[in-house]
């Protein structure tokens, strides 16, 4: 029993770290696009293997150096004396000596088979009274005195709290446009800015570069909602009722919102391979 | 007093423990299959009954029925006799149950893979198999029940208490929630809906773990424990208490499977708590096993039965620890939709039930054959490959589950989602499907070790098929009295039998008769409707493809949940018109509540052509054969009529005009396809040469998926 625990422990530890490695190797790797999926995949499938093989052969090795080392330590009288964990689960259990279970046993035989009289493990009652009392107690606070939220007050507080920490956060904004007089930014900074948004946010309808997957392709001149500053920005605001293009005002502040507008019209024009054929009406720029 | 000799029966146990072994490795090499198409999706070879949706079912079913559950019937044909000193009570009836079962597998066998299914998971084999089932479990029974009557032993066994507790309560459960309308010969739908239905469900999923997979295994463990140890039982009051507490308590436990979900609060608090005070109960099991061995330990470290058994009973004690723990509502925040439940049901199916099914194998071949273990150096590579396999499946899932969790919920500074798109949770922990899948490889190598040593074993045997044993008769007209009060119920079999159906009802009444009758546990909301006739065919194109198996359909009240799904959070009132019910328990892939109306006709057209196109890096199959496959508006009439008797509000009459509806639904779907600006469905249709029609499976399911939990977004449209 000892050795199967000590086994799995190791190799669990191993396992684990052996884990970590695959988790990081593959974060690394995905952001290197050079190598196929395929490739990649195959790489990774034959570093699983290597490892997990790696790891059963360490296994067993540790575990046999384990065992001649327990074995070397001990004295003679060490491996007649119970250890620590044995005397303390004996007295747990109100174990009775083994050389008394004679008197323990009942007139029951079955097959063969022959029961003691023992009592039951007094950790074992505690337990069962604990998990008892644990119980009551937790319905009578969820139920009876209702002093602990239950869910749907749960995400009422989660969502109060989201709220307010964005209120926060928007607390010192200025805003000097709305959504009819807003305009184009090209700084730099804020155009990064509503990239950064789009390709972590709108990238997985738009893609990332914007040619188009489950939305629009927005590269091109051709627009279901129209394709001025105004009309973009209107979109993001407001969402686009029946579609998936829901509405983000509760969720970006107005600034952000030009930030993302302004770099989706910098990608008119782009042209990116795969993007999808023209949707909506054309749509010209007025100089 | 005189002697009566007889015989006992060991022919049928050696059948089924054939079944066992044969249908042990059917079952876990198409767990192996659907665990390798988690990173090698093209492993269904494009075709549709290999696919993961229609073959998860068939490995679960496999494993829990056939090979558990030969298992289970070898174990206790070969126990019963000897422990109540009695032949089987009928010759025949052992055999109609042994080639009864064996039918029912092989039925399963075939209809999962064709599509057939409830989709109840552990319950997903049609009404015909279902009465079947019911048969030839009465025929066990009666089997069972008619030995115990004609024993030779005055009192029952502990081992027995547990075989009744399971014959009782497995009939129990499987009859209430297999409750369905016929709607075709192999097709049905559940008489209960939505949150009736789920509760159901999992009261049955729940219990099926308890009394197909727990109990009788505890009874076989109080069996084949203290014979392979030649070991007194440790205590017999332990076995009284931990029997009657674990029936009366598991049946409770149901709920926690659907904790965060719309199943009203009071059950969900009952699930967990029940669940909680199930820790000590299960324990008792594994302590009375443990110290059983007292002892006996040196042995443990030369016997490859008792070796099987001591980490059977530990991976028990560690997967009904872990249970509850699961069943505390944050901890199953994080763990629920997971793979942590994946690695959570393998320590006990292949730690537990495995193992201690290896353990009686490699105690009863011999004993069976009259002969020693050809050899126990296999035995022991079985051990290790075994353990080690349990432990690489396991430890890579564990991770898989709680950083995939942590993945879903995590918001960034600014207040969104870091990992928006659902897909880069999954190709996250594709390495670790790929370190579970070799697991599961040492677990099944280990298991082909096994045949082969058995087969040997029993080669250089010869069988004893009636074993000759002899014992005094009962008298029945002698009237026994005194004795402790547990005594005395154990020589009183049928009385024993009424108690523990008394125990096991309890919990499932409380649960289900308020849910059932009272009106305020599942809120109406007004703007629900009954769903198109083109959704219906639709929706049972969802079932048939098992897409439940991988999609969940609850969203659970997290921030993290409503923002990634983009609407509410589920409302029981929102499932009255789902026969059966479809949350699901595992998202391999997104939730699908609020996908109506969140993409275009267009692209779940592409989606189902190649998800790659649309999602790149999804695992999901394709599922070209929706495009040239078609419903058949027949059995529209019938559907309506099946689901009006069971309460969906259609109209009188309304059948005679629904393939009309259905007609005029399908052609506005098509219409929108074709005048796509992708021009997606003519180039798939000049591709592939096929003609995309009306009738297509594919624009009955896109009707469905875009119905999808769209009928409250009408009510807050009114509200405002």
């Amino acid at each position: 029993m000892s050795i199967i625990t000590h086994f799995k422990r190791k190799t669990a530890v191993l396992l684990v770290a052996g884990l970590m490695l695959l988790g990081t190797k593959t974060y690394a790797q995905s952001s290197n696009s050079a190598l196929s999926q395929e490739t990649m995949l195959y790489i990774t499938l034959g570093l699983v293997f290597v490892v997990s093989i790696l790891v059963l052969l360490v296994a067993i090795y540790v575990l046999q150096l384990l065992k001649i080392f327990i074995k070397k330590e001990m004295t003679e009288e060490q491996k007649t004396q119970p250890s620590w964990w044995a005397k303390l689960w004996a007295k747990w259990n109100a174990f009775q000596p083994m050389e008394e279970e004679e008197e323990l046993l009942l007139d029951h035989d079955y097959d063969g088979i022959k029961e003691l009289d023992n009592h039951l493990p007094p950790w074992w009652k505690g337990l069962f009274y604990v998990t008892i009392v644990y119980s009551v107690i937790y319905l009578l606070v969820f139920h009876v005195f209702k002093t602990a939220p239950l869910q749907d007050e749960e995400y009422e507080l989660e969502i109060a709290a989201a709220e307010a920490l964005k209120a926060n956060k928007e607390a010192d904004l200025v805003i000097d446009f709305d959504e009819n007089t807003v305009t184009v930014t090209d700084d730099p900074a804020e155009l990064a800015d509503g990239q950064k948004f789009f390709e972590q946010q709108c990238s997985i309808c738009h893609k990332a570069d914007g040619g188009g997957l489950a939305g629009p392709n927005l590269t091109d001149k051709y627009w279901r909602n129209g394709g001025s500053i105004t009309d973009v920005y209107k979109v993001i605001k407001n969402g686009v009722p029946n579609t998936a293009m829901i509405s983000w005002e509760g969720q970006l502040n107005p600034l952000r919102m030009r930030n993302v507008a302004s770099y989706v019209l910098s990608l008119q024009g782009t042209n990116p391979p795969g993007a999808l054929p023209p949707d909506g009406e054309l749509y010209e720029p007025e100089n | 007093m005189e002697l009566e000799q007889f015989r006992y029966d060991n022919k049928i146990v050696k059948y089924f423990a054939i079944a066992t072994v044969i249908f042990g490795i059917i079952g876990m090499l198409v767990g192996l299959l659907i665990a390798t198409q988690l990173f090698l999706p093209q492993l269904n070879f494009g075709i549709q009954y290999t696919t993961f949706g229609r073959i998860r079912p068939l490995h679960t079913n496999a494993v829990i029925f056939a090979f558990v559950g030969n298992a289970m019937f070898a174990g206790v044909y070969y126990s019963m006799q000897r422990l109540l000193k009695a032949r089987m009570f009928s010759d025949l009836l052992s055999w109609i149950h042994f080639w009864g079962w064996q039918l029912i597998i092989l039925a399963a066998a075939i209809t999962l893979p064709l599509g057939y299914t409830t989709s109840k998971e552990y319950a997903e084999l049609e009404w015909p198999i279902d009465i079947a089932i019911t048969l030839i479990w009465v025929v066990f029974g009666i089997n069972m029940i008619g030995t115990i009557l004609k024993r030779r032993e005055r009192h029952m066994y502990v081992a027995i208490w547990f075989y009744i507790a399971t014959f009782v309560t497995v009939a129990v459960l499987h009859v209430v929630n297999s409750f369905e309308i016929p709607v075709t010969f192999l097709k049905s739908y559940s008489w209960y809906a939505g949150v009736q239905d789920a509760l159901v469900q999992w009261w049955y999923g729940h219990n099926a773990v308890a009394f197909f997979l727990t109990t009788p295994f505890l009874g076989l463990m109080y069996y084949y424990l203290p014979k392979a140890a030649n070991r007194p039982v440790y205590s017999y009051k332990l076995s009284i208490i931990h029997f009657w507490s674990l029936i009366f308590i598991y049946i409770w436990a149901g709920p926690h499977h659907l904790l965060y979900t719309s199943l009203p609060d009071w059950a969900q608090s009952l699930g967990t708590v029940f669940s909680v005070m199930l820790i000590a109960p299960s324990w008792g099991g594994m302590l009375n096993g443990l110290l059983t061995l007292r002892g006996a330990w040196d042995r443990v470290r030369e016997d490859p039965v008792l070796k099987f058994m001591v980490v059977a009973v530990t991976a028990y004690g560690m997967a009904t620890l872990e249970g509850p723990l699961l069943s505390i509502k944050n901890i199953n925040a994080i763990a629920h939709f997971t793979d942590w439940i994946i690695a959570h049901v393998h320590v006990g199916g292949l730690g537990w039930n495995g193992f201690i099914i290896f353990g009686i194998l490699y105690w009863l071949v011999p004993k069976m054959w009259g002969t020693k273990l050809w050899s126990t150096k296999a035995a022991n590579v079985h051990f290790w490959l075994g353990t080690l396999g349990i432990i690489v499946y396991a430890l890579p899932l564990y991770t898989a589950g709680v950083v995939q969790s942590l993945m879903w919920k995590n918001f960034n500074a600014e207040g969104f989602l870091e990992y928006p798109n659902f897909l880069e949770t999954v190709t996250q922990i594709v390495p670790m499907y790929m370190m579970r899948a070799i697991g599961g490889l040492l677990y099944f190598t280990g298991v082909i070790i096994m045949a082969v040593n058995l087969v040997k074993t029993a080669r250089q045997g010869s069988f004893i098929a009636n074993e000759a044993a002899e014992a005094p008769a009962l008298q029945k007209k002698k009237k026994v009295v005194g004795g402790y009060w547990h005594n005395r119920l154990e020589r009183k079999p049928v009385f024993f039998t009424v108690l523990v159906l008394v125990a096991i009802l309890i919990g499932g009444v409380v649960e289900m008769v308020p849910t059932f009758l009272i009106k305020s546990n599942i809120p109406t909301i007004a703007s629900v409707q009954p769903y198109t006739p083109l959704e219906l065919h639709g929706r049972d194109i969802y079932i048939r493809e098992g897409c439940n198996n991988c999609h969940s359909q609850m969203v659970r009240p997290f921030r993290s949940e409503t923002v990634r799904y983009k609407g509410e959070y589920s409302k029981a009132g929102e499932f009255v018109y789902d026969h059966p019910f479809l949350w699901g328990s595992k998202r391999t892939g997104p939730d699908l509540h609020r996908v109506g109306g969140a993409y275009n006709n267009t692209w779940h057209f592409n989606h189902m052509v190649d998800p790659t196109s649309t999602s790149p890096g999804s695992i999901m199959p394709p599922y070209p054969w929706l495009y040239t496959q078609s419903i058949d508006p027949e059995l529209t009439a019938g559907k309506i009529k099946a689901l009006r008797t069971v309460g969906v509000p259609y109209e009188e009459g309304y059948e005679k005009v629904a393939n009309a509806e259905l007609k005029e639904q399908a052609t506005q779907i098509l219409k929108d396809l074709e005048e796509d600006p992708s021009g997606s469905l003519r180039s798939y249709e000049a591709l592939n040469e096929v003609k995309i029609s009306e009738s297509s499976e594919i624009i009955a399911l896109i009707a469905y998926l875009q119905r999808l939990g769209t009928d409250i977004k009408a009510e807050s449209t009114e509200n405002k």
